[in-house]
Parts: structure tokens; C-alpha cells; sequence
């Protein structure tokens, strides 16, 4: 039966995986020692991050040509009418983030500008988690009046007036639909009458620029961190280096996996589960959450009709699609945010979804007291209590926290190239 | 008069982070073979304790059974059903979503109603909430078999995994404790 051999090829394959490295207690540094075994093997999962996963839902997702089309197009400011980029938020110089505690493009956003680093990764796009594809993601701030406040029209008509733009364009997707070039009415124009069908012509064109997008941040991982060569050298039973993890940064890992508890959400090597919480940070009232935050999401993207299970998906009975039609909304959602990963986190301040905390410092401070938090009704996570840590310990954890900010990516990955000095050597494959 | 004795054990088990498919049953379309763009790749060694009503011989599943003698079973709490289930892949994968196959049978012995309805759910009693997906449950070729997919547990702490059997506008739950690291 089909079932059964199923289940016989899963198992073994889940019995060949037992063999992955551990850490052996043994070798362990004084100050890992009072770890439980648990507690020891939570830090040999922090290690290797491993390849960024294929994405069904995207068939341009591995093409270098999207990706070197998706590199000019998020640097280029002629979308906007007021000039902003992705690169704008997303500034390769700061980690691909702005530094401000709100972003701001055209006016204000409500939210902080994430690192784009290592979005390929992601399973929800955004705080809130908004977005189940990166490619669909990008159409949001395309579109945002607040953040470029552009629309999908303009972007076409700019890729198609540009010979350079287009010429990039139809090496990946063929030639300009010619529905969308001639006529003596410009059916990208401002403000055009489209009919039906060239509608759909406009979004189907859209969603390939946007899978572009997507190509080209999915070659934005972030490289080797210190914690990765630490990890490395316990499950060798070496020591570690002090350059990686001094003994300050060691004793911050061992409050992160046991009385911290940090671990129970920010897991694995990605240090997220990649799903949502609920700090119980107060809302503009002083008192309870304001933003809905996830139980908005959840509504958003089912309905969404750019998202993984929709006409525009490449694989709309993938996994991912499943997965959204299986979305759970429900009234404990209200106020959740994605667990953000930490790797680059010394690189991205401010913190939280709002930036109300501007070092790691402030957000140590936070889950020492858990002050700015409304106390843990009904909405927030009961796993969160003050840690009481002493003055000591807070450092530790954040010299921790810094030492998991990997190398940024290739160079040639994260420049603007339609700047002068980009344009003489066109970027290698990475 | 039905009887339930609870009974605790506790059981060895080994989380593996595979990139995990959905795929469950062969019937799935090709797509569903590709991994999920968020897996982890990491392995995880932890400690299950499975509680709740128990029949003290029901550790190993039935003869005949679809299910591997490692799945966890238990009576339903009204002792209608004998419930059974295990992750697909061996594991349950870390913050990642995974499929289990479950069987249920009538302990006195008659055939499952055709129009048998069965849930799969999981909660965190301590934090107050339960799974972010609602997972299919899916009828299997073998006798009371089922395929439940969409598991998700997210967190680390104790989740309360519940099964639900319902016959004729009556449902039963089945439960057990789940420690996740
Ligand atoms: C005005 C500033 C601004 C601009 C311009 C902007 N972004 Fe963002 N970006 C943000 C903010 C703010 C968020 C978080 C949004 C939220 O959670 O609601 C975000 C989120 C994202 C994320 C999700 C990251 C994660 O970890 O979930 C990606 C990917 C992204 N942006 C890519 C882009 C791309 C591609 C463009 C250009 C098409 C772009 N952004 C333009 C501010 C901006
Ligand atoms: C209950 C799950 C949970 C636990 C436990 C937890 N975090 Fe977080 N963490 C989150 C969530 C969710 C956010 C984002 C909240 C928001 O933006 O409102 C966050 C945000 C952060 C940030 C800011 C990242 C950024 O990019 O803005 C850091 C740093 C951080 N946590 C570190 C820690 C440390 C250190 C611990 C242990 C002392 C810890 N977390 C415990 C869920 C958790």
C-alpha cells in the first residue's frame, strides 16, 4: 500500500538524521556547564543556518536574471513620484534597514523597516505577518500611498519606456505583452480605462516584476557569525574562540536557552519559530494593545488574491497554499507579532514592530521588567515573566545577541547597480 | 460502567527538523513535494510524556495496523474509541508543519460509521492558546485510518494534542500530553 511505503522511506530517512552532530558534555566550557542536556542541544540547533528553501510558489525564484532585474528594480526611484526606493527603508549601508523607529517614505508608516536580510527564509512576511511569499510582499510598499505610493501601472509603464529596464525585463520574461505597449489610448497611463482583459495582462506582467523582486532577496542571506563557528567548535569538542564567543557572550547563551527563556520562541538557527506573540506591549492608550496585528493579518492574507494559493502563484496547491487556507483566525491573535529572527539584530535597531526600543540594551531592560507591557491578561503570553537578572547578566545577554550578526552578503548583491561605478562591471554570479 | 485509568509514561522520543512535506497519502499533487521555503534543518533531541486516559495495553497499536508499534494510543474519554496516531516521517519536526496518520477503532469491536467525523488539534493549556493552523483531517484507504495535516506546533512548553471521534452528533476526545523542546 502507498501509505505504508511512505511511512517506511520517512522513517528511515528520520532515523539517518539522529546522526547529526551534538554537542558532547564533556568538552563543555565552564560556563555551559550547569546547562541540562536539553538546554545543551538547544544550542546545537543554533547552527548551521542551512540553505534558504526552494520557493514553489515563485518559478523565477532561483533565475539570476530575475534576481539581476530584481536588483535594479529595488533601487529604482522613477516608480515613486517622490523618489523612494525599497532601497529607501532598505538601505544595503544600514543591514537593509533605515534606523528610524517608523519608516518613513512618502509620509509615516505604523511600523519598523525589518532587514530584508534573510527574508527568503521567512514563512510570513512582515510584522504581522501580512505576506506568505516574498515576491507577493512587494507589491504592499509598491503601492502604499505612505510608503512609495505608486501603483502597478506606473511601474510597467516605467520598465517599458525604459530601454534599458525593458530590455532586462524580456531577457527573463519574453517580449512586453503588446497589449500593454500600442494603442492610441495608453492602457498604463494614469488614470486609464483598462478593459477586462488587459487588466489581467497588467497584473499577470506585475506578478512577474514582483517574483523578480523576490529573486533578487533571496541572494540576501546573511554569511558565517561568529555563533556559527562557536557552535561548530563545540560539536567538535574544541574550545571556543574568544574573537568568537568570549566568556561574557558564553554565559549570555546559557541564560538564552534555560531561565531567560528566549529559546521557546526565538528557536533554531534562524533564532524565530517563525509564528506570532504577543509581549502585551501597551498600545498608544498607555494601557491595553491597540493593533490588531495578526488577526488582521490572518483575514488579509486568505483573502489576498496575490497569495500562495491564488491565481498568481506558481504552485497554488503547494504546501504554502495549503497552509494559508489552513490559517487559523481566532480573537488570541489580536496583538500578535512574528517573533523576529536575531540574526544580524546588533545591525537592525530599533527594536519591535513599532521601534520603541533603541538598543539591545532597552529590549534586554524589557524582558528584565517587563515594563511598557500591560500585566499578562488574557492577550499576552504567559510564558513571559521579569527575569530579575543582575547588571552582569543583562550584558551578557546582549554581548550574545551581538554575536550573531553573520558577514553581509556579496558585495556585488547588495550595491544599486544602475550606479555609474556598478555599471562598468556587471555583477558575477554569486 | 466504562472505566478509564490514567496512567503516566514517559517516552523517548526524537524530534528531527526535516524539510518536511505536507504530502501524506501518494494522492498529492506534484508541488506538494517541494519543501516548505522555511525549514529549519536542525534536530532536537527531547523528552514526551504521554498522559491522559490510557489503557494500560494499548502502548502498541493494534495488529493489522497501519500505524508503527511507537504510535501513541489512548481511549477516547467516554472509552467509545480506541485512538491511535504518529507523526508521517517518524518525528515531529520543530516549529514546523507536519502530517500524523491516525486509526481509530470501536472497542467493542463494530465498524467505524461511514459518516465518521474526526478532528486533530493541539493547545498549550499554559499559555492559552492552541495551534495558528487548522489541520485537515482526511480519511485514509485502511480501516479507520485517517491523515490529519497541518500540525503545527509551534513552541516549546506542554501541548495538549486531542483527537475528536464523532458518530452520530456524539463526539469523543482522545488526549495526550506533549512536551516540545
Ligand atoms: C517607506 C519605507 C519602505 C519602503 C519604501 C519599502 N519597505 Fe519594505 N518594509 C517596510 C516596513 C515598515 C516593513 C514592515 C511592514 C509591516 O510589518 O507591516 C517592511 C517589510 C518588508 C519585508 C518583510 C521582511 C520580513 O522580515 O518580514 C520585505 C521583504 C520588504 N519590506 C521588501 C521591500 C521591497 C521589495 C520594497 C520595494 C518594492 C520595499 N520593501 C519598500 C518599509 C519599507
Ligand atoms: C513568547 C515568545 C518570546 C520570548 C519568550 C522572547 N521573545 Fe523576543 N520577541 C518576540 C516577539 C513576538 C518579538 C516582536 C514583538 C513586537 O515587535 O511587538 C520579539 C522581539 C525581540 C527582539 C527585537 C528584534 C527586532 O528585530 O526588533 C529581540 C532582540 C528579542 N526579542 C530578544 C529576546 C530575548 C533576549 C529573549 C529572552 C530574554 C526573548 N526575546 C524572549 C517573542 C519572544
Amino acid at each position: 500500500m502507498v501509505v505504508a511505503t511512505l511511512l517506511l522511506d520517512a522513517s528511515a530517512l528520520a532515523l539517518s538524521q539522529e546522526s547529526a552532530p551534538k554537542i558532547a558534555r564533556a568538552t563543555l566550557p565552564a560556563e555551559l556547564a550547569l546547562l541540562t542536556d536539553e538546554e545543551v542541544a538547544r544550542i546545537a540547533r543554533m547552527s548551521p543556518l542551512p540553505p534558504i528553501a526552494a520557493d514553489a510558489t515563485n518559478r523565477f525564484a532561483d533565475n539570476v536574471e530575475a534576481a539581476r532585474f530584481g536588483q535594479r528594480l529595488f533601487f529604482e526611484k522613477r516608480f515613486s513620484p517622490a523618489g523612494v526606493s525599497c532601497a529607501t527603508c532598505h538601505d544595503p549601508a544600514r543591514a537593509f534597514t533605515d534606523g528610524r523607529p517608523l519608516a518613513q517614505g512618502i509620509g509615516e508608516t505604523r511600523r519598523n523597516s525589518p532587514t530584508v536580510l534573510d527574508a527568503g527564509r521567512r514563512r510570513w512576511l512582515g510584522w504581522d505577518g501580512k505576506f506568505d511569499s516574498l515576491w507577493s510582499q512587494a507589491l504592499s510598499p509598491i503601492e502604499n500611498p505612505v510608503e512609495m505610493g505608486s501603483d502597478r501601472a506606473t511601474v510597467l509603464r516605467t520598465i517599458r519606456d525604459d530601454a534599458e529596464l525593458r530590455t532586462q525585463h524580456e531577457a527573463v520574461f519574453g517580449a512586453f505583452p503588446s497589449e500593454l505597449s500600442s494603442a492610441s489610448t495608453d492602457p498604463l497611463q494614469v488614470g486609464a480605462q483598462r478593459t477586462e482583459a488587459q487588466q489581467k495582462v497588467v497584473d499577470q506582467t506585475t506578478a512577474n516584476v514582483l517574483k523578480a523582486l523576490g529573486a533578487y532577496q533571496r541572494k540576501l542571506t546573511s554569511g558565517e557569525a561568529p555563533i556559527d563557528r562557536a557552535v561548530a567548535a563545540l560539536k567538535a569538542g574544541q574550545a571556543v574562540a574568544a574573537s568568537d564567543l568570549d566568556s561574557s557572550a558564553l554565559r549570555g547563551m546559557a541564560i538564552f536557552v534555560s531561565r531567560g527563556g528566549c529559546y521557546q520562541c526565538h528557536r533554531g538557527p534562524s533564532f524565530t519559530d517563525e509564528e506570532f506573540h504577543n509581549l502585551g506591549f501597551t498600545g498608544a492608550n498607555g494601557r491595553v494593545a491597540d493593533d490588531p496585528a495578526r488577526l488582521a493579518a490572518v483575514d488579509f492574507v486568505k483573502a489576498n488574491p496575490w497569495n500562495a494559493a491564488g491565481a498568481f502563484s506558481d504552485a497554488p496547491s503547494s504546501p504554502k497554499g495549503q497552509m494559508v487556507r489552513a490559517l487559523r483566525r481566532s480573537g488570541e491573535l489580536f496583538g500578535q507579532f512574528r517573533t523576529p529572527p536575531l540574526r544580524s539584530v546588533a545591525q537592525t535597531s530599533p527594536y519591535m514592530h513599532d521601534g520603541r526600543l533603541g538598543t539591545l540594551a532597552d529590549v534586554v531592560h524589557f524582558y528584565d521588567t517587563l515594563e511598557g507591557a500591560s500585566p499578562v491578561g488574557h492577550h499576552g503570553e504567559a510564558v513571559l515573566e521579569p527575569l530579575g537578572l543582575t547588571e552582569a547578566e543583562r550584558s551578557d545577554l546582549i554581548r550574545f545577541l551581538e554575536s550573531l550578526s553573520g558577514k553581509t552578503p556579496n558585495p556585488e548583491w547588495t550595491r544599486d547597480p544602475s550606479s555609474p561605478d556598478a555599471r562598468t562591471s556587471p555583477a558575477p554570479e554569486r | 460502567m466504562k472505566r478509564t485509568r490514567r496512567l503516566h509514561c514517559v517516552v523517548h522520543i526524537t524530534l528531527t527538523v526535516a524539510a518536511l512535506s505536507l504530502a501524506g497519502c501518494g494522492d498529492a499533487p506534484t508541488e506538494q513535494a517541494s519543501k516548505d521555503p522555511s525549514a529549519n534543518g536542525a534536530s532536537a533531541q527531547t523528552e514526551a510524556s504521554s498522559g491522559g486516559t490510557q489503557t494500560a495495553a494499548g502502548q502498541d497499536a493494534a495488529d493489522g495496523s497501519w500505524l508503527s508499534s511507537g504510535a501513541r494510543t489512548a481511549l477516547s474519554a467516554d472509552g467509545t474509541y480506541r485512538v491511535a496516531w504518529e507523526p508521517i516521517g517518524g518525528v515531529i519536526p520543530d516549529a514546523e508543519p507536519f502530517a500524523i496518520a491516525i486509526e481509530i477503532e470501536r472497542v467493542d469491536g463494530a465498524p467505524l460509521a461511514a459518516d465518521t467525523v474526526v478532528l486533530a488539534d493541539a493547545e498549550m493549556p499554559h499559555h492559552g492558546h492552541g495551534m495558528n493552523l487548522i489541520p485537515e483531517v482526511k480519511r485514509a484507504p485502511h480501516a479507520g485510518a485517517f491523515v490529519a495535516e497541518g500540525m503545527l506546533l509551534h513552541m516549546s512548553g506542554e501541548w495538549v494534542v486531542a483527537i475528536d471521534v464523532g458518530e452520530g452528533g456524539v463526539s469523543e476526545r482522545a488526549q495526550w500530553i506533549l512536551h516540545v523542546d
